[in-house]
């Protein structure tokens, strides 16, 4: 059952959760990854430097079943809460956003409008989110996968929950380069 | 135990796939035979830090302390302990709790580790990994052979997550976890209540489709991006496994680490998660002993270390895998530390000295399934002050500090008697040559046995170990 070590890992807990929050959240937010995943604690299944003041080691980088299950949990979980924000229940505060990601999640919260599904629109949401990180290919896959007819009719909240957590899910956001 | 009895026919029918063809180590078949079809776990109990195991069972007689030689802050005589092989060997009063385990344990003497190296990360890679600056660790082989479990190993963790009682350099631990009593329970809370892992959910069959399409090149991230796939894929099974787990109440806060983690361990094992654990049993006791005020300690350290082990063999006994049997009895235990102590330290009073780390010496303590209980297997020299030592130990040990293992003879399973002039690390009994016995005993493929160093042999099997 062991992973081929030689791969790359995980940024681990601590990267995607500053990632996460930079992103997402407005500067100075509070936001941390460790409420939907249970604890902080946590955090070190999911790769995380630990040491003793004299040798630090980077443990749980590689994928393994636990820590899929665990970024799946966490991952999901903020995902629907996030896409929440569309209706109502969400435990997020819409004014605690990040500017730039409120302007591309408005947008698409109107899903199916053509306005919501537009070239334009997935593209902001993406970049809001992904960043840099990943090369405009797979951008393109993600994009013509959620402009297909089978999603033409959905409703917004349900398409978010879908492309967030489809980003957030992407190697390019979870694995070193 | 549902879970567990198919898991048992899966196992049965990998068995009749694989294991049957596998190449056996020569003079072992009928053992192997006879273990197919069993669910089998094993547990690695580190006594990290460095322990001496003069306070177990290698002791001194106190003529060696009143000669100025070795530190004991027992000052109590020990007693004969005679196995079952005709071998004997001096305890101390501390081990006197696993009596009660003596038909079942064997207690190996005189075990040479990383010979070259007094440091501690040194001696665990070598230790985990038969190399003293590290490589594939043994534990996942064990596992390779007959699980099909989505973790290899367990490890448990003192304070999460700030030591390792693995070290980095042991590099096969990819199915490996590494956490604490509290985060192992946090881990099942959260798996058991958060979100079903559906693999016909849009997202997660749209996300591995892109961890497929970008595993599909050769170079690092491609290989990262299959393992994430192949980690997603696995993930479901370890969730149903997990949702299976029934956790104990809550310990109080001031419980050993090492306490709240052995029902966490047990439930790991009986619902299929993972085959095998590392316990760290060293670092809440600081078994490091180099200042003489920690080394006066020894005794209250050792004490509750022994006890820690008595209380997972009487867990494992009280734990039950089927209607017959208990873990216990389809679990090897083995205990050891990375390396022994000095004797004492130089130029210090014998009743004032801490000691220091001794790489020539160890013990190692095999507990329950698989093992011919009852022995004593090797021994180390030093056993009074007018010892004449021989050339290889004092080629080794050049203050006299430090007690060595003997020259074995692997044919007899018996200290040899003669006086090597030159040290070899053929001569002496290691823990490869331990290690080795287990993959025998596991059907790990000989290829994967580990040497005794670079360009010499396969460090030689000890088959009078194992129960035939």
């Amino acid at each position: 059952m062991a992973t081929e070590s030689a791969g790359s890992q995980f940024h681990g807990y601590d990267v995607i959760n500053r990632n996460l929050r930079a992103r997402l959240f407005k500067t100075g937010s509070e936001f941390s990854f460790g409420k939907y995943i249970g604890s902080e604690q946590l955090g070190v299944i999911l790769g995380q430097y630990v040491g003793d003041g004299n040798e630090m080691n980077f443990v749980n980088g590689n994928p393994n079943a636990t820590n899929m299950a665990l970024w799946h949990v966490g991952l999901m979980a903020l995902a629907k809460d996030l896409a929440r924000l569309c209706s109502s229940g969400s435990t997020i505060q819409a004014e605690a956003l990040n500017p730039k990601f409120a302007a591309a999640f408005a947008a698409v919260c109107d899903w199916p409008a053509a306005s919501a599904r537009s070239d334009s629109s997935l593209l902001a949401f993406w970049v809001s989110v992904m960043s840099y990180d990943a090369p405009e290919s797979e951008y393109t896959a993600w994009k013509d996968y959620f402009q297909a007819q089978e999603f033409s009719n959905a409703g917004g909240e349900k398409i978010i929950e879908g492309l967030l957590a489809t980003i957030f899910l992407n190697p390019y956001f979870l694995l070193r380069a | 135990m549902n879970d567990l009895n198919m898991n048992r026919r899966e196992f049965l029918q990998f068995s009749a796939l694989g294991l049957g063809s596998m190449t056996l180590p020569i003079g072992l078949p009928a053992f192997a035979s006879t273990l197919a079809g069993a669910p089998k776990f094993f547990i690695h109990v580190h006594l990290n830090g460095g322990a001496d195991q003069t306070y177990f069972f290698d002791a001194r007689p106190l003529e060696m302390t009143k000669a100025g030689l070795l530190q004991n802050y027992l000052g109590v005589e020990p007693e004969p302990w005679s196995g079952s092989n005709g071998q004997k060997t001096w305890v101390t009063s501390i081990v006197a709790p696993l009596a009660e385990f003596r038909n079942e344990m064997s207690v190996l003497n005189g075990v040479v580790m990383a010979h070259s190296f007094d440091g501690h990360v040194e001696n665990m890679k070598y230790m985990y990994s038969g190399n003293p600056f590290g490589g594939a660790g043994y534990l996942p082989f064990l596992n390779q052979a007959a699980s099909n479990n989505p973790l290899d190993t367990v490890v448990q963790s003192y304070v999460n997550p700030a030591i390792m009682p693995v070290p980095s350099g042991v590099s096969n631990l990819g199915a490996t976890l590494t956490l604490s009593a509290a985060g192992a329970r946090s881990l099942v809370g959260e798996i058991k209540n958060g979100t079903a892992i559906d693999t016909a959910n849009p997202w997660v069959q749209y996300a591995q489709s892109r961890m497929k399409a970008l595993g599909s090149g050769q170079g690092r991230f491609s290989l990262g991006s299959r393992n994430m796939l192949n980690a997603y894929r696995q993930a479901p099974r370890l969730a149903n496994a997990i949702q299976k787990i029934e956790l104990p109440a809550q310990t109080a806060e001031n419980t050993p680490q090492t306490d709240q983690f052995l029902p966490i361990l047990s439930e790991a094992f009986r619902r299929g998660v993972a085959q095998s654990a590392v316990l760290s049993y060293g670092d809440e006791l600081g078994l490091d002993v180099h200042a003489a005020s920690d080394a006066k300690l020894q005794k209250d350290k050792y004490t509750k270390a022994v006890g820690r082990v008595v209380k997972l063999l009487k867990h494992l006994k009280a734990t039950p895998i089927d209607s017959s049997r208990s873990l216990f009895d389809v679990t090897t235990v083995l205990v050891s530390s990375e390396f022994s102590r000095t004797m004492r330290q130089d130029s210090l009073p014998i009743d004032q000295t801490g000691t220091d780390h001794n790489a020539l010496t160890n013990s190692v303590w095999l507990f329950g399934y698989g093992i011919k209980g009852g022995q004593i297997i090797g021994a180390s020299d030093y056993q009074s002050p007018n010892e004449t030592l021989t050339g290889a130990h004092k080629q080794m040990d050049l203050k006299g500090l430090k007690i060595m293992g003997r020259p074995f003879d692997f044919k007899t399973m018996r200290p040899r008697t003669d006086s090597p002039e030159s040290f070899k690390i053929t001569d002496y009994l290691t823990f490869s040559s331990i290690v080795n016995t287990i993959y025998s005993m596991y059907g790990v493929p000989e290829s994967n046995y580990r040497t005794l160093g670079r360009d010499l042999p396969v460090a030689p099997l000890l088959p009078g170990l194992l129960k035939t």
